[in-house]
């Protein structure tokens, strides 16, 4: 697969550039102030203060936050997310050129760290949460890799500026820089626009009990906790280890030039990481790919740092990743996994409060435990870093069902399981259904009926309702109880051969002749109505098994018959009840007779002889036998099956038959129907076939538990998608050349979108084949929503819920996401260039369409090129990759 | 959603009261693609606006079809209220209020039109029911109808290669909606038919089985009762009545020397089998005809 990556290094679109700019300069002033604190905070600190006293400060840190955290939440709530930053970058200026001010003591140096560390924790987090509102889901996955780099290029730049002048003035003085930063991004947030009204602060105050409850209820967001958990105490102890390393290694003096270089050289490095690796990644591995990075890669560097004895190097590295992967990609992770989150301010405040802080807090007190009595041995601290890694890493690959889940939700839909199989009826439906039988509406009476027939509970249809009055009634009720072993009945079916409609006497014969109640047969033999006596004698003579040899159009039985061909019609139905042994020759032969194939389709199905396989398969292609036919099939089984399946191969077989073989086979619903039908989808010829075989299977996965192979959907799901782009940016190429296309090219316009309407179709119907418990239409229906919020979610779900079954998806994934993106038509197009070729304007696009193997857009796009009036290309280059095509 | 069983009887003594003929399996299909809706008085089915992508049968109750300007619709017993708008796929013209407590069954436009695609006998019906529709109120309304058809702007061809059946089906008005791919199929099979002035294209008896597009000139359509009514190019010769099996009780003769395009019905369903579109379109063309015969009958 072909990447994007030129475009998607910084892929910032019309609209989004003002406020990209603002908020990325917000970031990287915040950063860069935070970066020039933080150099002064740590060679102060070490410089006045043991390594050890670092446990103290995690304390302070946490209990700070404790503190802190429901301020801040109170102040996002009343004020909003800008606001807030803008009071909280304020409140860090001026504190910070406060410490500025302080000659540098033991307590200051130690106030100084926790301020920093909380003023850090805190302007990030608010950062974050503004940016959240400010870009909407889809948005945030494009947008929030660059802004990120605003963060590094920060650090950079506060590193750079912290090494100059370090040379020149003493450390204290970086503070005063800090603060001309904090001041100018403050200044800049400040004309950030307001969020909208969706992302508007919440008034309403929530207890903290049921906040809790409903965090610990939720799989995502307490596994979204255990993740703030588990990363900030790996944090620590790596912080931990590192400060301890260099206050062991280096000299005083030697404190702040390594801590701005390192600071200098760690941004350098993340700015590096995040053009090359960042960008890609997310677009890549998704969101939770790109969550599992940072806990994976701090894994191997703590196993790393313990094997080589916690070397100073190493150590080093390690933090260095730390540092640089939680302000890149675990920063980008975390603020796109906690996107969809509803209520995202409560719920992370919730996180920041109670979850980090405890855990920082708990954390700290241990460091602090183990401290006060000895020094811990630093290869214990680089193994406690890996295993706590690895704990982050286990949690965070549970994300994935409950992370789509949350979109499932957002999107409104739910998650739509089907349940298609018939149960036995309750005690509630009985007493409905034999309330109906009494009902005076025909309709509800037969329908009634018909609903206990067919859960075979046609036994509690009373004999009684043979005395119902509506001509209808009696007929329904003496086809139900024809055939069957009941004996109530009979007396009051005698009655009715009396009765004054000829329909009702004939049902009633009938019913006798399915029951195999010859007594009454032979006395009607004796009845004044000559038709019932014709019918009697049919029935007669077929009970009594006789042989009717020869044609039976020519039966002397039938020479009674009326221009409805009541008794042939009648005795069809018979032969299906009880079919003699030659019941399927006899049937054909009735079947020349056009007035009665339909009649003679449904007794054949229902005989279910194999000589009739042909004739039924044949039958498929009329619309009111098909599925008579089709029943038929499916009760002879093996046979019938493998006759579909070398009817299909059959040239012979007319393509009315061949094109309703797939959802044939689709019927008998077992694997071996999945496996003929993948492969129909995937090798047959003829286009409709092959969508018929993709509707097929469907079907099947809506309907019950059948496995239906992953790889080749996605494979399907590639072709459909490179045939969409490919279709797409023909049409773009078109378009663009001509305002006002010549008729004839304007009927190539609409033919491209009918079909490019058509490829999208079909994704959606394959992605339903593959997540079957999820309403994908309804999703590619908000993929066209005005609300752009809306749709930016359903292409995050669409992502998040191809991702993950492999390679394969996630190529598809890709691809996916370039036929669903908001894009400008020709970017996508240029975009679609490096997997479909590219279309350069539309009188080439025209010739090479005139080339298409489908022959209507060959035939109308040579139309059009006719009209160019320019010499014929004689080959194209894109030729060969318009050859395979899509169900 | 599970369909409890209580609730799929419910449905299934529902629907089998009201579509006696429908097949048992998309019977089966249509009840579990269905979904409850209770609806207080003065609550809204659907906003004016929305997106039309699910209507409703109302099974008990009464509701209004509201919007500013206009007179009310009201609807009650079982109707089906919403579907014009799902089948013209555009946004509601109207919003729908219940009058007093209503109760009915909501099925996704998407559903609908897959349990037509895959059931060929459901979907001529809903075509036929629509057409019966349009037809019935169609007979009430001659005497205050426009006698004449506009004829759609573009040109007439003489000569009617394959290309040029696909530009006179291209202008035909019931196949607006249908999609270029299926008017270039109906296009293969269309034949044509040409036409002096006065010549009969059917007698009064025909048997109804074709459908007839006007090319070019012009045909007068006599009803049985006395009607008569003017096609130009681009109409389907008795409109929702061809959907029917109404054309019997009509005759067609040209007024003009024309051109017309002759499809067998079975023919042209088969290719609405094979477009899912064409099918769409039909419904679109016979919804949007019985909506302006609608209106006459409001106003």
């Amino acid at each position: 697969m072909n990447s994007f990556g030129r475009s998607r290094l910084l892929d910032v679109r019309a609209g989004e550039v003002g406020l990209f700019v603002r908020v990325f300069f917000v970031l990287l002033l915040t950063i860069a102030g935070h970066t020039l604190l933080e150099t002064a905070r740590d060679a102060l600190f070490l410089t006045r203060l043991p390594p050890k006293m670092l446990a103290l400060v995690y304390v302070g840190v946490a209990v700070g936050m404790l503190v802190i955290t429901p301020l801040n939440v109170r102040l996002t709530r009343r004020a909003g997310p800008r606001n807030a930053l803008v009071v909280t970058l304020l409140l860090t200026a001026f504190v910070s050129a406060w410490f500025r001010t302080r000659a540098p003591s033991s307590a200051s140096v130690f106030a100084l760290y926790v301020f920093g560390t909380l003023s850090a924790t805190l302007l990030i987090g608010q950062f974050w949460m503004l940016a959240g509102t400010l870009f909407f889901a889809a948005q945030s996955r494009r947008l929030f890799g660059p802004l990120a780099s605003g963060g590094v290029l920060g650090g950079i730049a506060g590193g750079g500026i912290a090494t100059l002048a370090l040379e020149v003035v003493q450390v204290r003085s970086l503070l005063a820089v800090a603060t001309v930063m904090y001041f100018g991004a403050a200044v800049l947030v400040s004309a950030v626009p307001l969020e909208d009204a969706s992302a508007a602060p919440v008034k309403a105050r929530t207890k903290l009990a049921p906040e809790l409850t409903k965090m610990r209820r939720d799989p995502f967001l307490w596994r979204l906790a255990a993740i703030a958990a588990l990363s900030i105490a790996a944090s620590l102890v790596i912080d931990y280890l590192y400060r301890a390393k260099v206050a062991s290694t280096l000299l005083p003096n030697q404190l702040a030039p390594f801590f701005a270089r390192y600071q200098l050289v760690l941004n350098v490095g993340s700015l590096l990481l995040q053009l090359t690796v960042t960008s890609s990644i997310v677009q890549r591995v998704g969101v939770l790919g790109l969550a599992l990075a940072a806990p994976t890669l701090l894994t191997m560097g703590g196993a790393l740092s313990a094997l080589s004895g916690a070397s100073f190097g190493v150590v080093v590295v390690l933090k260095a990743a730390d540092s640089a992967l939680r302000n890149s990609l675990g920063r980008v992770a975390s603020e796109l996994l906690w996107a969809p989150v509803e209520n995202q301010a409560r719920g992370r405040g919730l996180v920041d409060l109670l979850v980090t802080r405890s855990t920082q807090a708990l954390a700290g007190v241990v460091l602090l435990g183990v401290t006060m009595s000895h020094s811990p041995s630093p290869v214990l601290l680089a193994i406690c870093a890996a295993l706590l890694s690895a704990a982050w890493l286990l949690v965070g690959l549970g994300l994935r069902a409950p992370y789509i889940a949350l979109f499932r939700n957002a999107l409104s839909r739910g998650s739509v399981e089907r349940d298609f199989t018939l149960g036995e009826l309750d005690l509630t439906s009985l007493e409905m259904l034999v309330e109906a039988l009494a009902k005076p509406e025909a309709n509800e009476v037969i329908a009634a009926m018909n609903v206990l027939a067919e859960r075979k509970r046609e036994k509690l249809i009373p004999a009684l309702i043979l005395h119902h009055n509506v001509e209808g009634v009696l007929i329904r009720a003496l086809e139900l109880f024809g055939g069957t072993d009941r004996k109530d009945w009979l007396p009051l079916g005698e009655r009715l051969l009396e009765h004054g409609s000829s329909r009702v006497q004939q049902a009633a014969v009938r019913a006798f002749a399915l029951s195999g109640v010859s007594s009454v047969l032979e006395r009607l033999m004796e009845h004044p109505n000559p038709s019932l006596r014709a019918f009697a004698a049919l029935y007669l003579a077929q009970l009594g098994g006789k042989t009717l040899p020869g044609d039976p159009l020519s039966w002397e039985l039938f020479r009674e018959d009326d221009a409805e061909h009541t008794l042939k019609l009648a005795f069809i139905e018979t032969l299906a009840a009880h079919p003699p042994p030659d019941a399927t020759r006899i049937l054909l032969g009735l079947a020349r007779l056009p007035a009665l194939i339909a009649a003679v389709t449904q007794s054949l199905a229902a005989v279910g002889d194999e000589s009739s396989i042909p004739f039924l398969i044949g039958r498929l292609k009329f619309a009111e036998e098909r599925l008579s036919a089709r029943r038929g099939l499916v009760r002879m089984g093996a046979p019938a099956f493998a006759a579909l399946q070398a009817a299909l191969q059959l040239e012979t077989v007319e393509r009315r038959v061949r094109i309703h073989i797939p959802r044939s086979i689709s019927a008998f619903a077992n694997t071996e129907a999945v496996s003929l039908l993948l492969s129909i989808m995937l090798g047959e010829q003829d286009g409709l076939i092959r969508y018929k075989a993709l509707r097929g299977l469907g079907q099947l996965a809506s309907d019950g538990p059948v496995v239906i192979a992953v790889p080749p959907i996605l494979a399907e799901l590639k072709r459909n998608a490179l045939e969409y782009l490919r279709l797409f940016s023909a049409r773009t190429a078109i378009d663009r050349a001509n305002s006002e296309p010549h008729l004839s090219v304007r009927l190539v316009i609409e033919l491209l979108d009918d079909k490019i309407q058509q490829s999208f179709d079909r994704l959606a119907r394959l992605l339903q084949i593959v997540h079957r418990g999820d309403d994908i239409r309804t999703i590619f229906s908000a993929l066209g929503s005005a609300d752009r919020r809306q749709r930016g979610q359903a292409i995050e779900f669409l992502d998040a819920l191809i991702r993950g079954v492999g390679r394969a998806a996630d190529d598809v994934a890709e691809l996916l996401r370039l036929v669903v993106d908001d894009l400008p038509a020709a970017e996508r197009a240029r975009r679609a260039a490096e997997l479909v070729g590219a279309f350069n304007n539309a009188d080439d696009t025209l010739e090479l369409l005139a080339h298409d193997p489908d022959a209507i857009l060959r035939d109308l796009a040579e139309h059009a090129v006719r009209t160019l009036e320019r010499p014929r290309a004689s080959e194209s280059q894109n030729l060969a990759e318009l050859v395979e095509r899509p169900a | 959603m599970t369909v409890t069983d209580s609730q799929r009887v419910r449905r299934e003594l529902l629907l089998r009261s009201l579509f006696p003929t429908m097949p048992e399996a998309a019977n089966l299909r249509f009840i579990d693609i269905l979904e409850d809706l209770e609806l207080p008085v003065g609550a809204l089915a659907f906003a004016q606006g929305d997106t039309p992508d699910r209507f409703l049968f109302l099974t008990e109750g009464r509701v209004a079809l509201e919007t500013e300007g206009l007179p009310s619709i009201e609807l009650s017993g079982f109707s089906v209220v919403g579907v014009v708008d799902a089948v013209l796929e555009r946004p509601r013209l109207r919003a729908c209020r219940a009058l007093e407590p209503s109760k009915a069954f909501v099925i996704r436009a998407v559903d609908w039109f897959d349990l037509l695609e895959d059931n060929a006998e459901v979907a001529r019906a809903a075509v036929k029911n629509f057409a019966t529709r349009s037809y019935e109120l169609w007979q009430q309304l001659v005497p205050r109808l426009p006698k004449k058809s506009v004829p759609p702007p573009g040109i007439a061809p003489s000569k009617l290669e394959n290309y040029d059946k696909i530009l006179a089906l291209r202008q035909a008005s019931f196949l607006r909606r249908a999609g270029m791919q299926a008017i270039a199929s109906l296009a293969a099979i269309a034949e044509t038919i040409t036409l002096d002035a006065g010549e009969p294209l059917f007698e009064v008896g025909n048997h109804g089985e074709d459908f007839f597009i006007v090319a070019s000139g012009s045909l007068e359509l006599a009803h049985t009762s006395g009607a008569h009514f003017t096609h130009d190019t681009g109409d389907l010769v008795g409109g929702p009545a061809a959907f029917c099996n109404a054309l019997p009780s009509f005759a067609a003769r040209a007024q003009t020397s024309a051109v017309v395009l002759r499809i067998s019905q079975q023919e042209f369903y088969d290719q609405a089998e094979e477009h899912g579109r064409l099918l769409r379109g039909i419904l679109a063309f016979l919804a949007s005809e019985l909506e302006s015969l609608q209106a006459i009958t409001v106003a």
